[in-house]
């Protein structure tokens, strides 16, 4: 009995140490494909800064990189053409979240056919999406392309996770309150107003955001359809690929474009998820 | 206060009064303007705006690419050149390529994703901690793709990080010319941006099973293993599925890894669609785009019948 028992509990420890084992592979992976991510943006800013960035290991430091930023100004028009795209899609990311975000969840029919036609582009590929989008517009219609396709498909690609994070709101938004509002005889442009929209707020600043920071940084769609119109992605991009000399200067305008994404993006999940727990 | 006043304001719809109801055009007036004003008027809208501006382009290119163009001009014979020109000129050989990397990639995202989205969910312990993970998944989102790439060149090079430092340490006599402009580099490329895309979908899903059920198959005397097998992997199963889908369609798709780090030398789907539309073949790079269509389009089915089958019929939510 005793050495049943014995047995019984050696299995046991077993069984902990092997849980405890894979725990720690599981985290040593897990965390270290995580740092595939980050590790090339934290060396990407130590390249910026450094003398010779294309030697293996960085030696000196220099600030002279961001000083030229100032001096070769190709990437300031791109830079501003980004920021109008990405207030234009952010703006449509707000409005059409909010309008589809709110009703969605109290829809009686074809909701899930909706809301799967609604979050179809997280599962197109971005190159199909550009090269369809440019197929249909350019060569059937005939449309010249330029800033209006670029929000166009910096839209297609934003507005699933502005509708998500919508969503993520509006789905625990309590109908009776409206309800409530109405037998008060509240006008329905009132019960929108002073009821739905300060609840719904932070849906809609977060598809604000998401729209915003997704039409910033977007690139594969925007190739095809850009035009001559050029954007900051598509300005690293083909300074990338054309393997300039530029290249202390790419690194420098990269580090710029992380820092700022990495911020805003961190910031919108907080604000998300502090309105969620609350 | 009169009466139609009174019912106003207790029934601002005039849903309970029929009489009250106004009649004819007026009535189609009212009752449009109603539709405009509720919450389903303006999602309709929206819905058809999208169709018309967003899935018809698509539903367009699939039967563009069954046509023949020259440069921007269109004629209008159907044909499968396209398709058959893929077949003549070898390109069949890169679909295979970006599938195989795709299926790679996606197995070693599962492999490390599931596991490491089962501690997330059901054993880290400090809220701070969880909250530190999900937003590190979160922000690779919102990064540059070209800006996240480009870097690795001076990683991978040959005077690049890596083998500076193993020259340096006398490991290596020269540089490994394989790290970059190879299958590894861009493999290395992906797996890392595409890992929240597996693991963020499989939280969510064990999140959701009820830890008394763990509980109870632990009672029962169940092991670990087995409840793992018998419990949790069957109710992530939508979740693992949604995982699958998601890392294995973008991967696929990725124009810009294999551009800047695949170096031209091995090319990938996504590669040829930018090289054909480049020198103006758009049927061509139609044919390729309806392929990956095609092949997410198999994906999707795959995961509504398996979904299907798993909750049962009639108990889609």
């Amino acid at each position: 009995m005793i050495a049943a028992e014995s047995f019984a509990y050696k299995a046991a420890l077993r069984e902990a140490r092997l849980i405890r084992v894979a725990v720690w592979v599981t985290l040593i992976a897990g965390f270290g494909v995580t740092a595939l991510i980050y590790a090339p943006v934290i060396w990407l800013g130590v390249l910026s800064i450094s003398v010779d960035p294309l030697a293996g290991l960085p030696g000196a430091f220099t600030m002279r990189w961001y000083g030229s930023l100032f001096t070769s100004t190709g990437w300031i028009q791109p830079l501003f053409i980004s920021l109008e795209v990405a207030v234009i899609v952010s703006v449509l990311c707000m409005v059409s979240a909010m309008l589809v975000g709110r009703a969605l969840p109290r829809l009686k029919h074809g909701r899930g056919l909706l809301l799967g036609a609604f979050l179809l582009p997280l599962v197109v590929p971005g190159i199909v999406v550009g090269i369809d989008i440019f197929i249909y517009y350019k060569m059937f219609l005939t449309f010249k392309m330029g800033l209006w396709s670029l929000v166009l498909v910096h839209f297609i690609w934003a507005f699933p996770f502005a509708l998500i994070g919508m969503l993520v709101i509006s789905s625990r938004f309590d109908v009776r309150l409206l309800e409530a509002a109405a037998d008060l005889g509240a006008a329905p442009w009132r019960r929108f107003w002073d009821i739905e929209r300060p609840l719904l707020m932070t849906g809609v600043v977060t598809a604000g955001m998401f729209g915003f920071m997704l039409s910033l940084t977007e690139l594969p769609r925007s190739i095809f359809v850009a035009g001559r119109t050029q954007t900051l992605p598509l300005f690293t991009w083909a300074e990338t690929m054309s393997r300039g000399s530029h290249i202390s200067l790419i690194y420098c305008l990269n580090t710029l474009i992380a820092v700022i994404s990495v911020a805003l993006s961190v910031l919108s999940v907080w604000l998300l998820g502090r309105r969620v727990k609350s | 206060m009169n009466v139609r006043t009174d019912v106003m304001l207790r029934d601002p719809l005039g849903q309970a009064d029929v009489s009250l109801r106004p009649a004819g055009l007026h009535r189609w007036i009212v009752a449009r303007k109603e539709w405009l004003i509720s919450e389903r008027g303006p999602v309709h809208i929206f819905a058809i705006v999208w169709a018309v501006a967003v899935l018809v382009p698509v539903i367009i290119s699939v039967f563009f690419s069954l046509l023949r163009a020259h440069g921007l001009r269109i004629q209008w014979n159907i044909s499968l050149h396209a398709y058959r020109d893929i077949i003549e000129s070898g390109r069949w050989e890169v679909v295979v390529r970006t599938l195989t990397a795709a299926a790679a990639i996606t197995a070693i995202c599962l492999i490390v994703g599931f596991p490491f989205a089962l501690w997330l969910a059901k054993r880290a312990k400090s809220e701070k901690l969880i909250q530190f993970v999900w937003m590190a998944l979160t922000v690779p989102f919102f990064l540059d793709p070209s800006a996240r790439t480009l870097v690795w060149r001076g990683v991978l090079g040959s005077t690049g990080l890596v083998n500076t430092a193993l020259m340096k340490l006398d490991l290596i006599d020269a540089p490994m010319g394989w790290l970059l402009f190879s299958d590894f580099s861009v493999y290395l490329g992906l797996i890392g941006p595409y890992f929240p895309n597996m693991v963020m979908p499989i939280y969510l899903a064990i999140l959701l099973i009820d830890n008394d059920l763990i509980q109870a198959s632990a009672d029962l005397g169940a092991t670990p293993a087995k409840t793992l097998r018998s419990i949790i992997i069957p109710l992530a199963m939508p979740g693992i599925m949604a995982g699958i889908i998601f890392t294995f369609v973008p991967v696929m798709g990725d124009s810009i890894v294999p551009s800047i780090l695949g170096g031209g030398k091995k090319e990938y789907l996504a590669d040829t669609v930018m090289s054909l539309s480049t020198s103006m073949n758009y049927a061509g790079a139609a044919a390729f785009a309806t392929i990956i269509l095609l092949l997410t389009g198999i994906l999707l089915g795959l995961f509504l019948l398996f979904r299907r089958r798993a909750v049962g019929p009639g108990a889609v939510a």
